[in-house]
């Protein structure tokens, strides 16, 4: 079955860009040009991924992203201008999965789409959560609260068992420092990101194989952290 | 007279001057108790309650009159200060509260009470004057009788002496004067209804105060004084116009120590007044001014005081001769009346015989002088001939010893055949050394008798006897005794004044030291020390410096003295701890104002505080240990104030320095950034030349183009616009250098993370070099705008794959170092020349290209990295790699984090 893809993109030139990438590579797609026909198509297309852009010009993108998480599920991968991080982390705040930075390459947006694809795919086909979680070589045991890295065991601290929990738990999603802290700390202040950068860094050092090339924990500067799926996504 | 209109700008300064943000003075002035004075101030407040605005009542005293009463109906009032002393209970104005309600208006009776000690003001006028500064508008009422310069006059028309009395400064400076009139006789028809004061003292109130020439004598006297005040008012605001062509009287008069000299202070005033002139007195400090005692002394400072407060201004000079250091004052300042007492016209006896109006007459003949009769019994000049009689032993050794010497040497040459004439001067020799050698004038005067006696006995026939044959000899005894005398005097005068001259010269030096020393200060801690230890020198006591920041105690540094022991030195420093003093501290730094000893403010304090301003902003309060017994005296007061001068001056321009060279920072990087900007613009062209055309040319002529030709037109598009992205994140660099600070983030960021990051950007666009990065500490942190500091990474590392060919490796480092983070990018390059080594940070300078697809303006990107490391407060700098290629270097702040478990 064909995936379909929901563009929601304004400008003709990069909307004609996207489709032209998608067509490429065989999914099905639809293109609107605002939110409020953004809106109706979300719920008669049912798309397998969003891609919207975050300057439309009758809604806050944003908006839109909390008014479809009301409902639905469904990946939403944000397109925005490089250096507006506030923009983006927003954008995950409110639910987005994953955001590319114009000018984009076309590798780079069609290996989004595959990334929130997979996700897509993998928590539909979950009826309840795994009580361990495999990735490559990494393998987390909820109910032991134990992890291995290439069968050896790994000792972390219970910060960064926390922190590794939830990234997993959102494999594929980009979480923003704010997200994270909320979820392992319960509050958030903005004098912790660093202090959170550090922790992520011990938890790396420890869990990947080459820590100057990380390939389970992506690190996305000013943003936030992303744990990839093992099967050679970038 | 030509009538000179003020310019625009004249009259613009006078209404800003009106405008300024002090408060007005309104005055309800009577010229007895009863004409209503506290009547008409409640009335004229309902008036101004009812325009609305805001009029609260400070302190009223308790009046009988019912009708007076009723006007307080409606007015808010702010509750007294109840204050215990001595036992008794008194209602006093609680100054704090009036400050704390802020009113527009407050009304405030009785400016010329006096307050009970222990509160801050001595009198309830420098209460008044405080809350006029804080720009607090006061209605006030005062009886004519409490006026500084009619004090006399009432007193000789009444028969009562009044105690309470406030400086005519206050009157003349007033924004409005509210003469409060009625006739005579009304006003004893209201005395004897008893309106004014109780029945039964009415009588008594009669017979006294209440006879009706005083009161018309008073009222008269209310009445010209206020007409004199509308004047000076008047002539105050036309400065410009007139003064200036006609003589102006100046009026001057003598101030001393003696009793007498208050009445005579204040008829000169009343003379200046009367003939709008201006008013001077002149203080002479003797040479021996050390030997004057104590009750002299502090009338002396009353009497300057008091010049003040009538509007005078004080001199002060250094001479022993009174009329001649009048004299000549009167001949410089070109004073027109001199105003003496008669007593200090007496001649003195030890002095010249000449009168002392002759000696005036011959110096200044065009001066008019006016006696002032004072009567008051004065006690005799006992003590200076007193201590001038004194007798010491140590003199009477040093006599014995020079004329043994003399009568030595004169029998020698007695011997030798030298006639008695000469021998005569051998003696007065004696008598000459004798007199510098001692210090009493008694000594002169015995040396003199016994010089003369000695040489009668050894050398004057018959020798070795008191007696003279010669007639002749007792005009020689005489002559040789007055020549004694008057040497001797003469040598003393001498003596004295050199020691003087030295005394002067000490504070002259003092005070050019500091001025020196503050000029070389580079640092604001060096001028206060050098302020702080210069004024230690001056005034010999301990000071302490409180530095000020938002009229709150800062800081506090103690200066010690040489002169007192260190336990004493400690003793002084505790003081200053006290709460209190440091209550006082405050106040002075809120008000700008002197407090402390000897002042009006505070007078119960242990030490006298003055502020230190600095463009209009008190920045410290600086506290001099003097006691009630041992106050500040004028000479070394003016010398303060004139150090405090160079004091302010020394810390304005430190701090105009600065903000010079903040706003010399600020104007570099904004030609850095205007540069380039209009460099990166240029820039923008030459791609965009290319992509457009080759579109251009693949739109319209595709057809006729061959594939692998069409290959390489598509790939230079985008091998441009891959560069051009380029740019434009240089530019929005650049536009975030545009509020300088604001748009900066400076955050802790994982050096690691940085440099992973920076890669990302760069290994996308080549693959045609080694590029590796370490890290050391691993966990290293450091103080950043991440996106900036990346596009300096970038940039750094675009520059070396630019200018070293294909293979070469690029390493970038990270260290720490201290409380540093040490950046370097190194690559095995050919290098950079030394000549263009110089050059490379500034925009448009770029160097053989080494790749094949050259890329034009990228030395604009280093002139980028240079701006952003700048407002880092880093810099980038390049030196050669061994054996061969480049390395770039800056550092970044460590950065900290507290770990949140």
């Amino acid at each position: 079955m064909n995936k379909r893809i929901l563009v929601i993109e304004d400008d003709i030139a990069i909307g004609h860009l996207i489709k032209m990438t998608l067509i490429t590579q065989h999914y099905e797609y639809d293109i609107v040009k605002d939110g409020q026909s953004a809106m109706q198509k979300v719920l008669s297309m049912k798309p397998d991924v969003i891609i919207l852009d975050l300057g439309l010009p009758d809604m806050d993108g944003v908006d839109l992203i909390h008014k479809i998480r009301v409902w639905a599920q469904i990946p939403i991968i944000v397109v925005s201008a490089r250096g507006e991080e506030h923009d983006k982390i927003s954008a995950l705040d409110a639910g987005a999965d994953d955001y590319v930075t114009k000018p984009f390459s076309i590798e780079e947006l069609l290996a989004r789409i595959r990334v929130a694809l997979r996700r897509n795919t993998n928590e539909h086909n979950l009826d309840h959560i795994q009580p361990v979680f495999v990735n490559g070589n990494l393998q987390i045991d909820y109910l032991a609260n134990t992890v291995f890295v290439c069968g050896e065991e790994v000792h972390l601290t219970p910060i960064e068992y926390k922190l590794l929990v939830v990234l997993s738990k959102h494999v594929g999603k980009v979480l923003t420092h704010n997200f994270l802290l909320k979820e392992v700390w319960q509050t958030v202040l903005q004098s912790d990101v660093p202090s959170l950068r550090v922790f992520m860094a011990t938890l790396r050092k420890k869990i990947e194989e080459n820590p100057s090339k990380p390939k389970y924990i992506q690190t996305h500067i000013r943003v936030g952290y992303r744990m990839l799926r093992y099967n050679g996504d970038e | 007279m030509e009538d000179i209109r003020p310019s625009p700008e004249e009259f613009l300064a006078r209404i800003k001057q009106e405008e300024t943000k002090a408060g007005r003075l309104k005055i309800f002035l009577g010229y007895a108790a009863g004409v209503g004075k506290t009547y008409a101030m409640l009335d004229a407040a309902q008036e101004a309650k009812k325009l609305g605005l805001d009029v609260v009542v400070g302190y009223i005293e308790p009046h009988p009159r019912p009708e007076t009463a009723a006007l307080l109906e409606g007015l808010e009032l702010i509750p007294t200060r109840k204050i215990n002393y001595k036992g008794k209970t008194f209602e006093e104005l609680d100054i704090d509260a009036v400050l704390e309600r802020k009113p527009e208006i407050v009304l405030i009776d009785e400016l010329a009470h006096t307050n009970v000690p222990t509160m801050r003001h001595v009198k309830r006028f420098g209460d008044v004057e405080e809350l006029l500064a804080k720009g607090i508008h006061i209605y006030t009422t005062v009886n004519i009788q409490h006026i500084e310069s009619l004090h006399d006059l009432v007193k000789e028309i009444t028969g009562v002496k009044v105690r309470e009395r406030i400086p005519d400064y206050l009157i003349d400076h007033a924004a409005q004067i509210k003469l409060v009139d009625i006739e005579p006789d009304d006003l004893i028809q209201r005395l004897k209804e008893g309106k004014i004061y109780p029945l039964k003292q009415v009588e008594k109130a009669i017979d006294y105060f209440f006879q009706k020439q005083n009161l018309v004598a008073l009222r008269e006297i209310a009445l010209r004084r206020t007409a004199d005040t509308i004047y000076h008012q008047k002539t105050r605001k036309n400065d410009s116009f007139e003064t200036k062509i006609h003589v102006e009287e100046h009026v001057l008069v003598g101030i001393s120590s003696s009793p007498t000299n208050a009445k005579v202070i204040r008829s000169a005033a009343r003379l200046a007044q009367a003939f709008h002139g201006k008013f001077t007195a002149l203080y002479v400090q003797k040479m021996d001014r050390n030997e004057r005692n104590e009750a002299s002394s502090e009338r002396l400072q009353q009497h300057i005081k008091l010049t003040e407060q009538l509007g005078g201004h004080v001199v002060i000079v250094q001479e022993d001769d009174i009329a001649a250091a009048l004299a000549n004052y009167s001949q410089i300042s070109g004073v027109t009346k001199l105003v003496l007492g008669r007593t200090s016209m007496k001649k003195k006896w030890w002095r010249s015989n000449s009168k002392i109006s002759d000696q005036l007459n011959d110096f200044v003949p065009n001066l008019a002088i006016h006696i002032v009769p004072d009567q008051e019994n004065e006690p005799l000049r006992f003590p200076e001939v007193r201590t001038q009689l004194k007798f010491e032993w140590m003199d009477m050794l040093k006599m014995l010893t020079v004329f043994s010497l003399a009568s030595f040497i004169g029998l020698s040459f007695f011997s030798i055949g030298v006639s008695e004439s000469n021998i005569i001067t051998i003696y007065i020799l004696g008598v000459l050394v004798l007199a510098t050698w001692t210090t009493g004038w008694m000594v002169s005067i015995i040396s003199s008798l016994v010089s003369v006696l000695i040489f009668n006995f050894l050398f004057i026939e018959p020798r070795f006897s008191f007696e003279a044959y010669h007639r002749d000899y007792f005009i020689t005894f005489l002559i040789m005794f007055l020549s004694g005398l008057i040497t001797s005097s003469l040598t003393k005068k001498v003596k004295e004044q050199a020691i003087v001259a030295v005394r002067k010269s000490y504070r002259m030096e003092v005070l050019l030291e500091t001025n020196r020393k503050l000029q070389y200060a580079k640092t604001v801690e060096e001028i206060i020390t050098e302020g702080m230890s210069q004024i230690v020198k001056l005034v010999d006591k301990p000071v302490e410096f409180f530095e000020i920041n938002n009229r709150l105690i800062v800081k506090s540094i103690f200066f010690r003295t040489e002169s007192m022991s260190t336990i004493e030195n400690n003793k002084i420093a505790t003081l200053f701890d006290n709460v209190n003093e440091r209550g006082v501290v405050t106040w002075v730094a809120n008000n700008n104002h002197i407090a402390g000893v000897s002042t009006d403010v505070f007078p119960e304090a242990n030490a006298y505080y003055l502020p230190l301003v600095s463009g209009d902003n008190v920045k410290g309060v600086i506290g001099i240990a003097l006691s009630k017994e041992s106050p500040l005296p004028a000479f070394e007061r003016h010398i303060l104030h004139a150090i405090m001068n160079d004091f302010s001056f020394a810390l304005d321009k430190w701090y105009l320095q600065k903000v010079n060279e903040e706003v010399a920072r600020e104007a570099e990087l904004e030609q850095m950034r205007a540069n380039l900007l209009r460099a990166i613009s240029h820039d923008l062209r030459t791609p965009l030349t290319s992509i457009s055309g080759n579109a251009d040319i693949l739109l319209t002529s595709g057809e006729q183009i061959n594939d692998t030709e069409k290959l390489q037109l598509y790939r230079d598009i985008y091998s441009n616009s891959k560069w051009l992205v380029q740019m434009v994140e240089n530019l929005l660099a650049v536009s975030r250098l545009d509020d300088g600070k604001l748009a900066i983030e400076m955050q802790p960021e994982l050096v690691e993370d940085i440099m992973q990051e920076a890669l990302l950007h760069v290994v996308r666009i080549n693959n045609t070099h080694k590029i590796s990065f370490n890290v050391e500490p691993e966990l290293l942190l450091a103080l950043m705008d991440a996106r900036l500091i990346i596009q300096v990474i970038i940039n750094i590392i675009d520059n070396a794959l630019t200018y070293t060919p294909t293979g070469s490796e690029i390493i970038l480092t990270a260290k720490e170092i201290g409380n540093s983070v040490h950046f370097s990018i190194m690559d095995n390059g050919p290098g950079i020349e030394e000549s263009l080594k110089a050059r490379l940070f500034d925009p448009f300078t770029t160097g053989k290209v080494q790749r094949s697809d050259s890329r034009r303006g990228l030395g604009l990107g280093l002139a980028l990295c240079q701006t952003i490391l700048k407002l880092h407060g880093s810099e980038l700098t390049v030196a050669d790699n061994e054996p061969n290629g480049t390395i770039f270097n800056f550092s970044l702040e460590k950065g900290v984090v507290n770990i949140v478990e």
